[in-house]
């Protein structure tokens, strides 16, 4: 018996960091990467998707995703969505529908099981109120294959949103087999005990550059007492950050054509990538990032350039320069910026001086 | 740089007019008129042309020096030496700037430069309005300007090659900076700015439609809510009223049902006493059948028996013959009607072939019996006869009483297994077990239907039916409630529409956070942007101003070295970078406005002089100092002559003075 464990999906996301274009379609492609999971559920005879939370990214949900979402959980029928809503997930997002699907179940803010043949499902929401109780009340059948969902953070892992604390050691000896979790983005899996194991299935799609890497989710096969599980890629889209050192480049030209080779031989043209040049520069190394971006944004769904690098001035070449280009450096130099922030200026005063594009 | 010769052709007043210069003091005492202002214009023009821009005649050189009623070329030449060379440098002006020419000769060998563009400039190294505020004073306006040339020539100073290149370098950093934000509300962050100030307020007003949406939907959950309740409130109506409606048909059951036990009791009755008199035998109807007809043959027997008896009477007391006829067709009636009689009642009772042919017997038998016995009277008087039927007659009498006998213990004995009350005859009781039998057969029959019936009966409901409301109350309050579901609903309906109103408008809300996003992060970009611009203009200008800091102490030196000479106390005189001149005064720095004209012309000089030694660190130019002292008391007029004098030592000096008393 299969069941898919999937989480943070964040419909509906702002996408940050992108353009707002970008924006859209990323928000329509999530939208229909979760459709592709229902399809591929039903067809590959998925008993229930287990979605471990914040599958929309904030309480405004809009009508139109909420309809495509409904139908496509009415329209694989044959497949049960256990929905746990997440720190990010509108409460009541079935409140004020005319009809729920039969085949959407919700878990509650106390213990909430489903059944299926000897696998028991079961899940709580996390709420002011219970989030010191759930161990405690947890009581869960030695003899049946238990799958527990949760949405929250094991100590240990380090989130910028505020979520639950997960202890793991608090939900030892509690016959768990699988510990379907939500909240971190990135795939993960450890032991909770001897008996079993927690993973978290990150989410379906990366949203910014801080979602990097494979994104998919969690296929669970129950075969008698034996429960095997495996990560399955399914995005449509890879976020990818590339860092490149032009210390040791001859010129800007060369950087450009070495990194524009790079990520085409190695890199899908469906990706989205963020160069970050790094490293050292010297004065005369022009660093064009508009015209990169444009030239990757040729060969790649998105790119966007970062220049972190540092202008090296040799204080030798400057201290007798007379003339203020010689005692422009020398005050950038002297000054008390960081270094990034010096290289800029001193990137821009010297272009200036030199009468080129600022 | 020295002025060797100059040639005055025609310029303003001054005609064929030459002058050899000393290579130190050149002192030109002339009277008011003679044209000292022309002569000093003169030189400056050869290196410099005429400047034209100014309208009025007193400013606009090419009118005021073009001699008068002529349009003849005027101007001269002027010979000099400049970094060991010597040249010569013709220049005659015409009506307009185009008309002018200028050619430049080796003097040595008259070799002719090609290049005469900005000779001035190339030679000073600045540009006329440089000129005329350093190496020469006007007797109206000496005061320094400072410009970008004097500037360019301070950089010059300070070994700078690129000093151009800062001005347009500064401006380029200020302008982009400016395309960021300038004049209040202007550039791209405020433009950005109020996109997201646009955006806000459409957010507000999505936020508004979601918050309005959510109340709905709250109101939707609970009309919802109240909807199913009142459905459930109808439902068990409907189930109250069907089961009023069922009690009504259960009643008319029960009452059937309570009809059929009274009768069951009753049936019961009769069947236990049809029971009790069967004793629980079976009644053998043929039997009692052939009992009957049995019995009835009794009458057939009796009717003979008594008709042999009273044959016998008859015989026996010696009736006459036609007694005896008549008694033979009396026994011939008799035995035709007992014949008729027998078939009668046997084709009334069911026909019986034994019972008939038993009749026809018995018919035949008397017929034949009456016959003989006439026939004995007639024939067998004579052989004693009669008494042999009335022996016959005897016997058979005998015979038929014996019949009789077995046939009454027959039904008699059948008669006796039953409990039933004796009537007056058997035949009746004959009859009455056939109908007790009947009514026992029947009546089982009966019984058992209708404990059919009655099993079929579900009783329970007959105790459920005890407390059921009024139906048509019922009927009235279900209606109520159908009426508030039909409102609510359309309430709900209402709301619904609503709630995807509001859906629809809030819709646009993840478009508009990331076009909001996306505007915040590039005004967070335009931002560094400009910071950076700013920055880097402000180190610009820092080490510009550092450059102009180098030069300002040489500058102060030379300031306070020339005041010095003509004032001759210790006064402190300071001037800053942009050449402001402050004169510090009980520990405070004082504007020269304080300061009398004669005053402000001397720290101008002074300046004038220090700005020469600054910015002319390699060759030296000339000084046409053009009656500059005019103002000054006798005490420090004669300072500063003595300056010039100093002064003439390491500059060429032409000094132009219309009075003695300035002479030097």
């Amino acid at each position: 018996m299969k069941f898919i464990h999937c989480a943070d999906l964040h419909l509906d996301s702002k996408m940050d960091k992108l353009p707002s274009d970008k924006s859209k379609i990323r928000r329509e492609e999530v939208l229909r990467t979760f459709e592709r999971l229902c399809d591929y559920a039903s067809e590959m005879d998925v008993k229930a998707v287990i979605i471990a939370g914040d599958l929309f990214d904030t309480s405004k949900v809009t009508i139109k995703t909420r309809g495509r979402v409904l139908q496509a959980i009415s329209s694989n029928a044959n497949v049960d969505f256990l929905y746990l809503s997440g720190n990010h997930d509108e409460d009541n997002f079935i409140s004020g529908l005319e009809s729920v699907p039969k085949n959407l179940k919700i878990f509650g803010s106390d213990w909430t099981s489903f059944a299926y043949d000897e696998t028991l499902i079961s899940g709580v929401k996390f709420t002011p109120y219970n989030s010191k109780t759930v161990y405690d009340s947890l009581s869960l059948p030695s003899d049946k294959v238990n799958i527990v969902v949760m949405h929250g953070q094991i100590a240990g892992y380090k989130s910028e949103e505020k979520a639950e604390i997960i202890s793991l050691p608090r939900l030892r000896e509690k016959n768990i087999d699988y510990l379907a979790l939500g909240h971190i983005h990135e795939f993960s899996e450890g032991q909770i005990d001897l008996r079993g194991k927690y993973a978290y299935s990150g989410c379906l799609e990366g949203r910014g550059f801080d979602e990097v890497g494979e994104k998919g989710f969690v296929l669970i096969d129950v075969n008698g007492d034996v429960i095997n599980t495996e990560f399955v890629k399914f995005a449509s889209r890879r976020m990818v950050v590339f860092d490149y050192d032009v210390t040791l480049k001859p010129d800007f030209l060369a950087a450009k054509s070495e990194i524009v080779n790079i990520l085409s031989n190695n890199i899908s043209a469906s990706s989205l990538i963020k160069v970050v040049l790094k490293g050292s520069r010297k004065a005369d190394f022009d660093i064009d990032i508009n015209g990169l971006s444009s030239r990757l944004n040729e060969d790649f769904f998105f790119a966007k350039v970062y220049d972190k690098t540092e202008v090296k001035v040799e204080e030798s070449d400057y201290a007798h320069d007379k003339s203020v280009r010689g005692e422009f450096v020398r005050a950038v130099w002297e000054s008390d910026l960081p270094n990034e922030m010096k290289s800029k200026i001193l990137t821009c005063g010297l272009n200036a001086l030199k009468g080129e594009d600022l | 740089m020295k002025l060797i010769k100059c040639y005055v052709s025609s310029f303003g007043k001054l005609k064929n007019f030459e002058y050899n210069f000393d290579s130190r003091l050149n002192t030109v005492k002339e009277d008011n008129g003679w044209g000292k202002s022309t002569f000093a214009t003169f030189i400056k023009a050869m290196f410099y042309g005429l400047n034209d821009s100014k309208r009025s005649v007193a400013e606009n050189e090419r009118i005021k020096f073009r001699p008068w009623n002529s349009t003849e070329k005027f101007g001269g030449y002027v010979c000099f030496e400049w970094g060991g060379k010597y040249f010569r440098l013709e220049r005659f002006f015409g009506t307009k700037e185009s008309e002018d020419t200028v050619k430049l000769y080796d003097d040595n060998t008259g070799k002719e430069y090609n290049n005469t563009e900005n000779l001035g400039r190339r030679i000073f190294e600045i540009d006329e309005e440089g000129f005329l505020s350093t190496t020469y004073f006007s007797q109206k306006d000496f005061q320094v300007k400072s410009n970008t040339s004097i500037t360019t020539k301070f950089n010059s100073v300070c070994e700078i090659q690129d000093s151009e290149a800062f001005d347009k370098a500064l401006a380029k950093v200020e302008d982009k900076a400016k395309t960021y934000k300038y004049r209040g509300d202007k550039g791209l962050i405020p433009d950005a700015k109020r996109q997201i100030y646009s955006l806000d307020e459409e957010l507000k007003r999505t936020e508004k439609a979601l918050s309005t949406m959510k109340t709905l939907q709250l109101e939707v959950d609970d009309l919802s809510k109240e909807i199913e309740s009142l459905d459930k409130r109808d439902k068990q109506l409907i189930f109250d009223i069907e089961k009023v409606s069922r009690a009504e048909a259960v009643a008319i059951k029960k009452k059937q049902f309570d009809q059929l036990c009274l009768e069951k009791t009753k049936l019961t009755e009769t069947y236990t006493s049809a029971k009790d008199v069967l004793r629980d035998n079976q009644v053998d109807v043929t039997k009692v059948y052939q009992l009957l007809s049995s019995n009835k043959d009794l009458f057939g027997i009796e009717a003979q028996i008594e008709t042999i008896s009273s044959d016998l009477n008859c015989f026996t007391s010696n009736k006459s013959e036609k007694q005896e006829k008549k008694f033979g067709y009396i026994g011939y009636v008799f035995a035709a009607i007992a014949f008729v009689v027998a078939l009668v009642l046997n084709l009334a009772i069911g026909f019986n072939a034994i019972v008939a042919v038993l009749y026809v017997l018995s018919g035949v038998s008397v017929a034949v019996l009456t016959f003989l016995m006439l026939s004995k009277k007639h024939g067998g008087a004579k052989a004693n006869g009669l008494e042999q039927i009335i022996l016959d007659k005897q016997s058979k009498l005998i015979d038929l009483k014996n019949t009789k006998q077995i046939i009454e213990k027959e039904i008699d004995e059948y008669l006796s297994q039953f409990n039933l009350a004796k009537s007056f005859d058997r035949e009746t009781d004959l009859n009455n077990i056939l109908k007790v039998w009947q009514v026992y057969l029947d009546v089982g029959v009966k019984l058992s239907e209708i404990d059919k019936w009655l099993s079929a009966y579900n009783q329970q409901e007959f105790t459920e039916i005890a407390n059921v409301g009024d139906v048509d109350a019922l009927k009235i309050t279900r209606q109520q409630i159908q009426n508030q579901i039909k409102l609510k609903t359309r309430e709900l309906e209402s709301k619904r529409s609503s709630v995807r109103f509001y859906e629809d408008l809030a819709s646009s809300y993840p478009d508009l956070e990331s076009k909001k996003a996306e505007l915040v992060d590039k005004i967070s970009e335009y931002e560094e942007n400009q910071n950076i611009l700013k920055l880097t203009a402000e180190f610009l200008k820092q080490a510009d101003e550092s450059l102009k800091t180098k030069y300002r102490a040489p500058l102060q030196n030379s300031l306070s070295k020339y005041f010095s000479y003509i004032v001759g106390d210790n006064t402190n005189i300071n001037i800053d970078i942009d050449l402001n001149v402050t004169v510090e005064e009980n520990g405070q720095q004082k504007v020269t406005e304080y300061y009398s004209k004669g005053y402000q012309n001397l720290f101008e000089i002074c300046k004038r002089f220090a700005l020469v030694d600054v910015l002319f660190t390699g060759e030296k130019p000339f000084i046409i100092l053009d009656d500059p002292f005019y103002n000054l008391d006798d005490c420090k007029l004669s300072s500063a002559i003595s300056m010039i004098k100093k002064l003439s030592e390491e500059y060429q000096i032409i000094y132009l003075v219309c009075h003695d008393s300035r002479r030097i």
